[in-house]
């Protein structure tokens, strides 16, 4: 079980590891319409019916720019869940085995309380993490097709690279700080007060 | 033999698991496979495995690149920064650790305020200032500006270290008349390997994965970085498999080596940092 353990917390961390730029590359070519390798996957599978131009289209280009972002974050957040699992204590597992609950009551009742660190942590750092997000959308959509991928992260950027308007750029920046401040704080009031009553 | 139910439904359990680990891993998987074929066999056949191992690809992508040149820029600027900004944050940790008056909280508050901080927050003025002075487009200026990004970081690491480190140790080190710097170098510094090898793993990750700085500071291909090779290499317009896959295993292929083989370190590292 270790073994296992330790195999898939590593091959699930590994995306997070890989650079943005190089994920967004492979995400854009698994999903380009002639010879990306979701759409062959559906004509292989008999499902022609369902392929379509995944960046093209307003709504699944939000949504598949988002999966990618998960499929890179999955493990990052897996690990950190996994090290709030090992600090509960083996003896409350022990007792509630005892009392005779079920593998699903001490997940619900036990070990999913205790775990609520690990949520706060989780939660705060992949909204902080998202919120200035613009790399893959940079990569994968250059915020199109008509603006559904467009973040204020990636607002910046253009603004920046593009336009040369320093100023704009700043400003937008200063406010987007404003709004990740606030966020996190609220955040962190609510998580940390869910914890405590839990 | 017999085996129990319950036994059948822990192996049925773990295959599930270890099938849908391998889900994940798919893209990687299609990485790999799909970099040793050209182009026309993509168009072909999308999915299918390679007939061919054309090793050419990795051969043009590798000189195209200037891949040795790239990694050596990103190992060089990863290890000039982690000296700087290791020595400048556990010297600004060291008081912060130690002190309890007010303005030092209030140090600390804003150090977490930069934590929060995106990273192109601070472009705009770091590009204005670099122009002025003459540090566009030169080593120094994007080993400071990595620096400074790392630098929070690093105070916040080296400062919760600092506190677990018991103050008796000092204070036998003052009784003997040793000045606060001579405390700091000899009865500190040594303590913090453990917490400069996790550092420097962030930095490192910022190193050869960021590409925003890279991109605005660095003009001349010579001192680019490996994401930015791979950048310029595959370009952003027209995807072509025998250039983005190569070049994409050869730009992830340092940090996944490095991450098989350190890798219970690294995850513990990472998530350590991201719990504190």
């Amino acid at each position: 079980m270790p073994r296992i353990r330790n195999l898939c917390r590593a091959a699930l961390f590994m995306p997070a590891m890989m650079s943005f730029i190089i994920v967004g590359y492979v995400w854009s070519f698994i999903l380009s319409p002639f010879s990306g390798g979701l759409n062959a996957f559906l004509d292989l599978m008999g499902l022609s019916a369902f392929k379509h131009e995944w960046l093209g289209d307003p709504v699944t280009a939000l949504v598949l720019v988002a999966i990618a972002h998960v499929w890179m974050f999955t493990g990052y957040t897996c690990a950190i869940f996994l090290a709030g699992y090992a600090n509960i204590p083996a003896d409350l597992e022990e007792a509630a085995r005892l009392d005779g609950a079920n593998g699903w009551q001490r997940f619900w009742r036990i070990q999913l309380p205790l775990l609520a660190p690990s949520f706060t942590v989780n939660i705060m750092l992949s909204t902080i993490g998202t919120m200035k997000a613009f790399e893959l959308p940079f990569v994968m959509t250059k915020g199109g097709p008509d603006g559904a991928t467009q973040t204020v992260g990636l607002q910046i950027i253009q603004t920046l690279f593009q336009e040369y308007r320093f100023g704009l750029a700043s400003a937008l920046s200063i406010v987007l700080l404003v709004v990740v401040l606030l966020v996190a704080f609220v955040q962190n009031r609510v998580l940390r007060l869910r914890e405590d009553l839990l | 033999m017999k085996i129990s139910i319950r036994q059948t439904t822990r192996f049925l359990a773990h295959v599930l698991v270890l099938g849908l680990v391998a889900v994940m891993l798919l893209p990687v998987a299609y990485m790999l496979l799909m970099s040793f074929r050209n182009g026309q066999e993509v168009v072909n056949a999308p999915l299918a495995l390679p007939e061919h191992w054309r090793f050419e690809n990795y051969a043009n992508a590798y000189e195209k690149m200037s891949y040795l040149r790239s990694i050596l820029n990103s190992l060089g600027i990863t290890i000039a920064v982690t000296i700087a900004v290791s020595f400048t944050g556990a010297l600004a940790a060291y008081p912060l650790s130690r002190s309890k008056s007010r303005s030092t909280q209030i140090m600390i508050s804003l150090l977490s305020l930069c934590l929060a901080t995106p990273s192109f927050v601070t472009i705009t003025p770091i590009y204005e200032t670099f122009a002025r002075i003459g540090l566009l487009d030169s080593y120094l200026g994007i080993i400071l500006a990595f620096t400074a990004l790392n630098l929070p970081l690093a105070v916040f690491f080296y400062t919760s270290f600092i506190r677990a480190i018991p103050k008796e140790l000092e204070e036998a080190a003052e009784l003997d008349g040793c000045s606060q710097f001579q405390i700091f170098w000899h009865v500190i510094r040594p303590l913090l390997g453990p917490a400069t090898a996790t550092l420097s793993l962030f930095v490192m990750l910022m190193v050869w994965n960021d590409f925003i700085y890279p991109l605005l500071l660095l003009t001349d291909d010579k001192k680019f970085t490996v994401m930015m090779s791979v950048y310029h290499f595959v370009g952003n317009h027209s995807l072509n498999p025998e250039e983005l896959f190569p070049a994409a295993v050869l730009g992830s292929l340092p940090l996944l080596v490095l991450f098989i083989v350190f890798q219970r370190r690294i995850v513990n590292g990472i998530t350590a940092g991201a719990v504190k």
